[in-house]
């Protein structure tokens, strides 16, 4: 077993030697997680999508400035963001598609509304934006809708009182108003309000916040850094077949799986390293609790080593080289693809999802999210790492013989 | 270094190794002691390699077997490899590493470790050489440094059998010295030493006894007098011209000549006194109607003993 230590030791020394191979093996998949943190908007959760609406007043009433509160406040405050501006410098800006909608509320809306008579507020929408103008458009309706129920109940007081949409009523008037308003309410109060009815208020369960983005790509990320260093590491063999190295350690003492192993602990441990990184950038980034990070190190480590026995397989099995790179190259970039490590699973068709999740780093990955959103479950997990671990051992016994046989030789 | 069991170092009996129809060793047996330099001399191709590859366990024998200080090479692989040492024909060498490091990797692994394994790395960095360049990387050496280096690793753990594959192909004069050197201080230490090459002036000066093998098969074995004394006192003429099938006996007729070989083009023909029968000999292609273009007399030598043994020159 010494040679393990011995082989791991002396092939860790040199590949930490070999910054620009560390580079590549860290970097590139540090720079793509980046970039698609970045293209994804990131950060945790993602807030829900506010419009700017224009409000153009040319009434300047008191009835005028309720539509415009309206509209800005409750539920209808969470989607719009309504800006007061200047009829030109609302031209404009929709011009230079700074909002989503303007709204023109023109002079003499508040005596038409207690009038009774027609009154038109103009809507002007983005043609660039398309859900939002319609936010917009539905919820300034329902805002007329219930300036209609309001002025049928309280706009003949209003009349009466002498109080004109112009200008703020006095307080005998307002007195005068309410007492009007609140006959009228208590009569229509039976129909309006039966009391038969009750309303029954139910609060939804609060939605659980979904993922963040980060941590969507964490998990591909993390195990794009395994399979570059397994490439690499397995790549190896060859270079110690044409080094010679390979052929001296054959006539060692001791099996040459354990100069096979040696190598492979070493390319685990460089593993390890890169996890170590990225989970330390998924801590400080997305808050995940230290325990699942410990259990995220451990499985990706788990994976890692897994990946490490296939490649090495992969590379004791070609003919040449050439042949041993092409084939990985022909295996690597698709699994990248495919299995979760390029794009997250969330992104791609559901036929293409099913089968990523299925290849050795695909089903590390799913497994590796669940255990940072703090959803994995101990049973499913280690019938993963069963069936990961098993054909690992079976690839990393088939590479021991090929190289104890004429690998090394021939 | 002694090895304390009675026998030879090296046994190798009746060795054979094919890939499908080629055959790469037919028959080959030898024994080597502790203390003694073993010569395989053979052109490339003779299958010097392949018994080098059979003793250090890379490669399994097709009949025959091979013991190192008694332990069978392939039932007892670990146990004979133990004793050994190995430097094959391609450097064997981690170019990303130091000088130290590369023999620090390889005495490690054949069971060296802390003091013992920092002293066995000084003492032969010394020997090879290479002291004051230890912590460079093995890349920007020379081409003779890296020789001296590949000989290092294979010596580092002090085996008692060491496996030398044409060590010095390809080494510059003074790294070849310096080299053979090495060698004769291991065998001195009383290590027992198995030498491929195909240089005739190395494994006359250097080896104690020598085998000539070609296509597999032993042409001759004994020490550098034994062979010679193959060849008795006759020197080698080698004719070259146009031979008609007549030229052959009529130059056999001639006292104590013996035709080594008889091509239309060549004849090599082995006779005492060469030069003073040389007359003889040019009277005797002329009767048979040859004709000659170039004439070369040789002393007895391993060479000319390889030429009488195949009928061709070793470089061939």
């Amino acid at each position: 077993m010494r040679l393990l230590l011995i082989a791991a030791r002396k092939d860790l020394r040199r590949r930490l030697a070999d910054v620009p191979a560390l580079m590549i093996w860290f970097g590139i998949p540090l720079a793509i997680g980046c970039l698609l943190f970045l293209v994804s908007g990131g950060g945790p959760g993602r807030a829900a999508p506010r419009a700017t609406v224009l409000l153009v007043d040319l009434d300047r009433s008191f009835l005028s400035g309720l539509v415009a509160t309206g509209a800005s406040g409750g539920r209808l405050g969470e989607f719009l963001d309504v800006q007061r501006v200047e009829p030109d410098a609302g031209e404009r800006r929709m011009a230079a598609g700074e909002a989503s909608a303007l709204l023109v509320i023109p002079k003499g809306f508040g005596d038409a509304v207690l009038n009774e008579t027609p009154a038109e507020i103009r809507l002007v929408t983005n043609p660039a934006h398309r859900i939002v103008p319609g936010l917009v458009q539905e919820g300034l309706e329902i805002l007329i809708e219930g300036a209609f129920y309001a002025q049928r109940v309280v706009g003949e007081p209003f009349g009466a009182s002498g109080v004109t949409g112009a200008e703020a009523p006095q307080t005998e008037q307002v007195a005068a108003m309410a007492a009007t308003i609140h006959e009228r309410l208590r009569t229509i109060g039976g129909v309006v309000f039966p009391p038969a009815l009750s309303v029954v208020t139910q609060t939804a369960p609060a939605a659980q916040p979904g993922p963040s983005v980060g941590l969507l790509i964490v998990p591909g990320i993390l195990l794009m850094a395994a399979l570059f260093v397994a490439q690499g590491t397995s790549g190896d063999l060859w270079a110690e077949k044409q080094a010679g190295t390979l052929r001296r350690a054959r006539a060692l003492p001791a099996p040459i799986w354990l100069f096979l192993a040696g190598k492979l602990l070493a390319g685990s441990v460089l593993i390890a390293g890169a996890v170590v990184v990225g989970l330390v950038v998924a801590w400080t980034l997305f808050d995940v609790p230290a325990i699942r990070l410990s259990a995220a190190l451990v499985w990706t480590w788990c994976a890692g080593a897994s990946l490490l026995c296939y490649f090495a397989l992969l590379q004791t099995l070609a003919a040449t080289e050439r042949g041993a790179q092409l084939t990985e190259t022909l295996v690597l970039f698709p699994l990248m693809m495919v299995g979760g490590s390029l794009f997250p699973f969330d992104v791609m068709p559901s036929w293409l999802a099913a089968i990523g999740r299925w290849t050795p780093n695909g089903l590390s990955v799913v497994r590796l999210r669940e255990i940072l959103d703090g959803r994995a479950e101990m049973v499913p997990l280690l019938a993963s790492l069963t069936a990961i671990a098993v054909p690992a051992m079976v690839a990393f016994w088939l590479a021991a013989r090929r190289l104890a046989g004429r690998f090394p030789v021939h | 270094m002694n090895a304390s069991r009675p026998g030879p170092a090296i046994d190798v009996r009746d060795l054979r190794k094919s890939y499908g129809e080629l055959v790469a060793l037919d028959g080959v047996t030898l024994s080597a002691e502790a203390g003694e330099i073993f010569g395989l001399l053979g052109p490339n191709g003779a299958g010097k390699s392949t018994l080098i590859g059979c003793a250090s366990g890379l490669l399994a024998p097709s009949g025959g077997a091979v013991s190192i200080l008694g332990h069978d090479a392939v039932s007892a692989g670990t146990a004979a490899r133990r004793h050994l040492g190995v430097v094959p024909q391609e450097l064997a060498l981690y170019d990303d590493l130091s000088a130290r490091d590369n023999l620090a990797f390889w005495g490690a692994a054949y069971g060296l470790s802390g003091a013992s394994l920092r002293r066995r790395v000084d003492d032969v960095l010394q020997l090879i050489g290479l002291g004051d360049r230890a912590r460079e990387p093995v890349k920007r050496f020379s081409g003779g440094m890296k020789r001296r280096l590949n000989f290092g690793c294979g010596i580092v753990h002090e085996p008692q059998v060491l496996l030398l594959d044409e060590p010095t192909v390809g080494v510059d004069p003074q790294s070849r010295v310096k080299l053979l050197e090495l060698v004769r201080a291991q065998a001195a230490a009383g290590a027992c030493v198995l030498y491929t090459t195909h240089y005739m002036e190395e494994a006359q000066t250097l080896c104690d006894r020598l085998m000539i093998v070609d296509h597999g098969r032993v042409l001759a074995s004994g020490t550098l007098g034994q062979l010679r004394g193959r060849l008795g006192e006759k020197d080698l003429v080698r004719m070259t011209g146009a031979f008609s099938p007549a030229c052959a006996p009529e130059l056999a007729r001639l006292p104590g000549a013996e035709i080594v070989a008889n091509e239309p083009a060549a004849i090599v023909l082995a006779i005492p006194g060469a030069s003073r029968v040389l007359p003889a000999v040019f009277a005797a292609i002329e009767t048979c109607g040859g004709s000659i273009l170039d004439t070369t007399i040789s002393q007895p030598s391993l060479e000319s003993l390889f030429i009488a043994l195949t009928g061709r020159e070793l470089r061939e």
